[in-house]
């Protein structure tokens, strides 16, 4: 194989952190290079040189070295398909009866297997994480067949998509996050499911709406402050099914849980994770 | 909390012009987040200031999600349009690029204070002319 076009970066190293990183930044912009990655400890700029450039890198070395950075490094960074190269962390993986599929990868469904096909966005939710990973199994075991669904910090949309392909009959997510709510709708799009998503905080877009079925995958203290609420609105003999707790913060959400009336039905742990099933 | 940050990457990007070619493509690639999405949102967000570099913080977390926050235009890149200048002096050290006046540096000061660590005006005066020095502007304040 014949060796591919080489990038050189170019690393001025600084004695201490600037009071302001710009007069780097135009050290190298003047070179033609206005993009630059700073680092602050150890505190460094770096530029990278395209192929067949390299004439450059005498005149922006002594440039870097004039105004006082303490030493010039460079490395040789062969080009590759950066555009692509973050989707190597994301496989289709198989999580309980689910297969969570990256939209760019093809991969045969095997008979049983419920697919939800996802493009995550700038949101959190790939199945890549225990959190939402425990969320799934503990889903698809609690069912949600007829169910009316709410899922509360709903990120990628997974938990939703997951409910709808369980035969829920009506689901409605949230998240604060802007980018979260597109992703989702986006994702519902993709895997021809239908659910609702709203940008807001807790139950406060939905009224008094109350459901068989509250999923919740956010953090400890979010779901301690949502406790109250989440027991309005699960409907008698409901199920509250939380995740993103760490093992040290389980007894504090237990307890939130239990003085608004739910009970403890199932807990799954991974790593440091926590995940369970709350009842009323 | 299930956000646990990962790392925070720090870049310069030339407002509605980033591509994955270097230094994006290496930085986010290797946190394996969305690159192409951060992109479009980047360009589409920073369009109206096309002419200027942008720092911009690209916080990732474990889960490899982010969240990304767009700075003002770099301080070097403010004192040249306030003096209507194109670029510092090629040899900041013996030519001078021009003179910065206290009101053409207040008006940095104005737009790029909420990125300094000081919130004092004379004090971030102080870091413009410092600025304004090593890209060769005289100043007289």
């Amino acid at each position: 194989m014949t060796p591919g076009p080489v990038w050189t970066k170019v690393t001025a190293h600084l004695e201490d952190e600037p009071l302001d990183w710009s007069v780097w930044a135009e050290a190298f912009e003047r070179h033609g290079l206005p993009g630059t990655v700073q680092t602050d400890d150890p505190p460094t700029m770096s530029a990278y040189l395209p192929p067949g450039s390299e004439a450059g890198l005498v005149p922006l070395a002594a440039f870097l070295t004039a105004r006082g950075a303490r030493q010039v490094t460079t490395e040789q960074v062969p080009e590759e398909d950066w555009a692509e190269s973050w989707k190597q962390f994301f496989k289709p993986r198989r999580i309980g009866g689910f297969l969570v599929r990256p939209t760019w990868e093809e991969c045969d469904l095997s008979p049983g297997l419920i697919e939800i096909v996802l493009d995550p966005g700038q949101a959190f939710g790939t199945g890549d994480h225990p959190t939402t990973r425990m969320c799934l199994v503990l889903l698809e075991e609690r069912g949600a067949a007829g169910l009316d669904v709410a899922d509360i910090g709903c990120g990628s949309g997974i938990l939703s998509v997951a409910a709808c392909r369980l035969g829920a009959r009506s689901v409605v997510g949230v998240d604060s996050d802007g980018p979260s709510v597109e992703a989702a709708l986006a994702n519902a799009r993709r895997n021809e499911v239908a659910f609702d998503v709203h940008e807001g905080k807790g139950f406060e877009p939905f009224a008094n709406q109350t459901f068989d079925l509250v999923l919740s995958n956010i953090i400890s203290a979010a779901l301690i402050a949502l406790a109250p609420e989440a027991a309005r609105r699960v409907r008698p003999g409901g199920a509250w099914i939380v995740s993103g707790i760490i093992q040290e913060n389980w007894g504090d959400v237990l307890k939130a849980a239990e003085r608004c009336g739910f009970q403890l039905q199932r807990k799954e742990t991974e790593g440091e994770w926590v995940a369970a099933i709350l009842v009323r | 909390m299930a956000k646990k940050v990962s790392s925070v990457i720090k870049l310069n990007i030339a407002a509605g012009k980033g591509t994955p070619a270097p230094p994006v493509g290496p930085a986010l690639g290797q946190a394996g987040i969305n690159m192409m999405e951060f992109l479009k949102k980047f360009n589409e967000q920073t369009a109206p200031q096309m002419g200027f570099t942008l720092p911009v913080e690209i916080t990732v977390f474990e889960d490899r999600s982010y969240s990304f926050k767009v700075k003002q235009p770099l301080m070097t890149d403010l004192i040249k349009r306030a003096m209507g200048i194109e670029k510092g002096s090629s040899n900041p050290s013996k030519e001078s690029a021009g003179k910065l006046t206290r009101a053409q540096a207040l008006t940095v000061v104005k737009q790029k204070i909420a990125d300094l660590n000081t919130d004092d005006e004379e004090q971030a005066l102080r870091i413009v002319a410092g600025s304004a020095r090593s890209m060769g502007v005289e100043t007289d304040f």
